[in-house]
């Protein structure tokens, strides 16, 4: 009897550690991000399952050429051309494969309309890795980007 | 023998044809809602859609192709024009890739209702559909801040393949 | 039935400290308007200048090109001492070559590839075939066209690129090569001390995201012998994204005219050019060297076929800078010469000009 209730104890404690750790670590990367060129904020957010980024604002929003905000000029769909950069989801269907990384999701560049497999490491809970590549992760780039804070 | 050859592909082309057929389906009735207060920048407003190929009676290992034929937005009154400078419906599912597939930009004024232009690619969608649920996300770009909850209504029409 | 009822407390206590659903809902209040203000969470800020421009020509990681020259004479002196300045040598080898072609391979794969720091290597195999007409005079056993019929020319390199922004708007760039040149073949692989090493480094600015310059120098076989040099490094693209530059002087000079992000067409010239060591030619104490450079003036069309794999098509017209042929110790140790220098040259040899393509494909870089 004495041995059961210990081992009761045991298993009571071990649910209390693993209730108190959060299920879903992945939403650390839910915020607000800049990546090193400074051009532009992406904003993270989980819809379903998934992460998602979309640009929240544009160092220069008004192409210097035609003096409308900028949109998606570059993308291969002639029909997507006119979408808006601002409002767009450049980082899609990112899902959480622990140990600080996000995978399964693509970059989306509007300089050139290509889009990148692309792998989320966060190196700390203020700075992401993100490499986009072609086929093989060594084919690739890595961007750093920084978190930021929003000023009330 | 080129008689013989150009008969069996004939036959060929008639017998694929034959087995495929296309149903058009029509959801009339998409609230897409976000609380508000909104503010100026992207917004986004969704709705999950359930079993949509099952009340259809479609099969959805039959599927070969789901083509988006027609969005069409209703504005509600309290809209006014400027308000939204651009609108982007994208369709997404647990298991499958988030697709653009309607936008505008600008947004004629005077209308209610906004025809979308459909995107020419549409690889994909049949993904976001094999599952029981999937959701419409529309984005919307606002001009400046708007205090009062909205709720668009979409029309979706979808040209479905089966075999 | 203790133990039961002490276990559904566990199982309910888990449930109560459980997680709340920390979904970040779509239709939360975000304020949008902060954004103009936002700042990174830890002071750090810096950000670095990006190796490209607005709509530069994609840069590969591998290519396989395929480069053909049209027929052309060749007249080739016999092996000597003859000033650098010599006129109406008469040729002891004429050959019509039908063609010179051949395979050009080419890999450059980043090693480090972040924001503040680019490191690639990469490695090239050039390879020309000669094809000579029957119309060749008798040459000795030993005569250079023998040697380039039988074997051809060939080039493998090791290459090493280094990118380091020193800020938003400096950079450093800085490469090292390692060409072994010569008429040898897979089978029988020249010796590595006939090795050429080259260098460059540049020192630039990037003031916006449609114009980048440098400036440096260079140690380069580039016009087949030994040179150094400066080079000037200027890429610019026009505010309408349709037209630019591409300069590497005075290794390449390029104008630019981009139809849109799949497909563009490039203009100018490129000098191309290494030194062979040419193995086969009997001499007592010496080694013979040709000193290849060419001028190609050029058109090339340059197209996305599928997803990162480009087309090329280059034509163009190869203008022969020169062909002449140097002794140089046994051991694999080489001279400089340079413009000025006034060292005799071993043969004296002319190359026609004559047109040529090249078609290629490329997997090209993010």
């Amino acid at each position: 009897m004495k041995t059961t209730a210990k081992l009761f104890s045991v298993l009571f404690f071990l649910m209390l550690i693993f209730s108190f750790t959060p299920d879903d670590d992945g939403d650390r990367l839910v915020g607000v991000w800049a990546p090193s060129n400074g051009k532009a904020r992406i904003k993270v957010e989980k819809i379903g399952n998934k992460y998602y980024g979309k640009i929240v604002w544009l160092r220069e929003p008004i192409d210097p050429v035609t003096q409308i905000p900028k949109v998606d000029k570059n993308n291969p769909d002639a029909s997507m051309q006119n979408v808006p950069l601002k409002g767009y989801r450049l980082l899609k269907d990112f899902i959480y494969s622990g140990k600080n990384e996000w995978t399964e999701g693509t970059i989306y560049d509007p300089e050139n309309g290509s889009t990148y497999s692309c792998l989320i490491t966060m190196k700390d809970n203020n700075t992401l890795d993100i490499r986009g590549y072609i086929g093989l992760k060594a084919l690739g780039r890595t961007d750093v980007w920084k978190r930021l804070e929003l000023k009330k | 023998m080129k008689k013989i050859l150009f008969i069996s592909a004939v036959s060929i082309f008639l017998f694929s044809c034959k087995n495929q057929k296309v149903t058009s389906i029509e959801l009339n009735n998409v609230q897409l809602t976000a609380e508000g207060p909104y503010y100026e920048g992207p917004n986004s407003f969704q709705e999950t859609i359930l079993n949509t190929l099952k009340n259809n009676n479609i099969n959805p290992e039959s599927v070969e192709k789901i083509e988006l034929t027609s969005a069409i937005l209703i504005l509600p009154d309290s809209i006014e024009d400027g308000l939204i400078q651009d609108f982007s419906l994208q369709l997404v599912s647990n298991t499958s890739e988030m697709k653009k597939v309607a936008f505008i930009n600008p947004i004629p004024a005077g209308k209610k209702e906004i025809p979308l232009t459909i995107a020419q690619e549409q690889d994909g969608i049949d993904e976001i559909f094999s599952k029981e649920e999937f959701t419409a996300l529309l984005d919307a770009n606002f001009s400046k801040d708007f205090e009062t909850n909205i709720q668009f209504k979409a029309k979706l029409k979808f040209n479905i393949t089966t075999h | 039935m203790k133990y039961y009822i002490l276990l559904l407390f566990f199982f309910i206590g888990s449930a109560l400290f459980a997680q709340t659903d920390s979904t970040k809902k779509v239709e939360e209040e975000e304020d949008y308007s902060v954004y103009e203000n936002a700042t990174s969470s830890d002071g750090q800020n810096k950000t670095f200048c990006n190796p490209k421009i607005f709509d530069l020509s994609p840069a590969r990681f591998i290519s396989i090109a395929w480069d053909h020259q049209l027929p052309y004479d060749m007249k080739l002196s016999q092996p000597g001492f003859y000033p650098k300045d010599s006129t109406n040598v008469v040729p002891y080898e004429t050959a019509n070559a039908n063609s010179t072609s051949g395979l050009r391979l080419f890999a450059n794969i980043p090693v480090i590839s972040s924001n503040k720091f680019l490191w690639q290597l990469g490695l090239n195999y050039w390879n020309m075939k000669y094809v000579f007409s029957e119309n060749t005079t008798p040459t000795p056993n030993a005569g250079l066209i023998q040697q380039l019929q039988n074997d051809g020319l060939t080039t493998m390199g090791l290459h090493s690129t280094v990118y380091k922004p020193l800020n938003e708007k400096q950079f450093i760039l800085m490469q090292v090569s390692a060409d072994l040149s010569g008429n040898y073949t897979f089978s029988n692989i020249q010796d590595l001390k006939y090795t050429k090493y080259s260098a460059s480094i540049l020192w630039g600015k990037r003031p916006n995201d449609r114009k980048q310059w440098a400036v440096g120098l260079t140690r380069t076989y580039r016009v087949g012998q030994l040179n150094f040099l400066p080079i000037v490094l200027y890429n610019w693209t026009a505010p309408n994204r349709k037209w630019g530059t591409e300069i590497l002087f005075p290794a390449r000079v390029h104008v630019r005219k981009n139809f849109n992000a799949r497909s563009l067409v490039m203009a100018g010239y490129e000098l191309e050019g290494q030194s062979y060591r040419i193995g086969g030619i009997t001499l007592s104490d010496k080694e013979l060297e040709i000193r290849r450079g060419e001028l190609r003036l050029r058109l090339e069309y340059q197209r996305q076929i599928w997803g990162f794999i480009w087309g090329t098509i280059q034509v163009g017209y190869r203008h022969n800078y020169s062909f002449n042929a140097d002794y140089t110790e046994k051991g694999g140790s080489d001279f400089f010469r340079g413009f000025v220098g006034k060292q005799e040259y071993a043969m004296i040899n002319k190359l026609g000009g004559a047109p040529y393509f090249n078609v290629g494909i490329h997997l090209v870089s993010p």
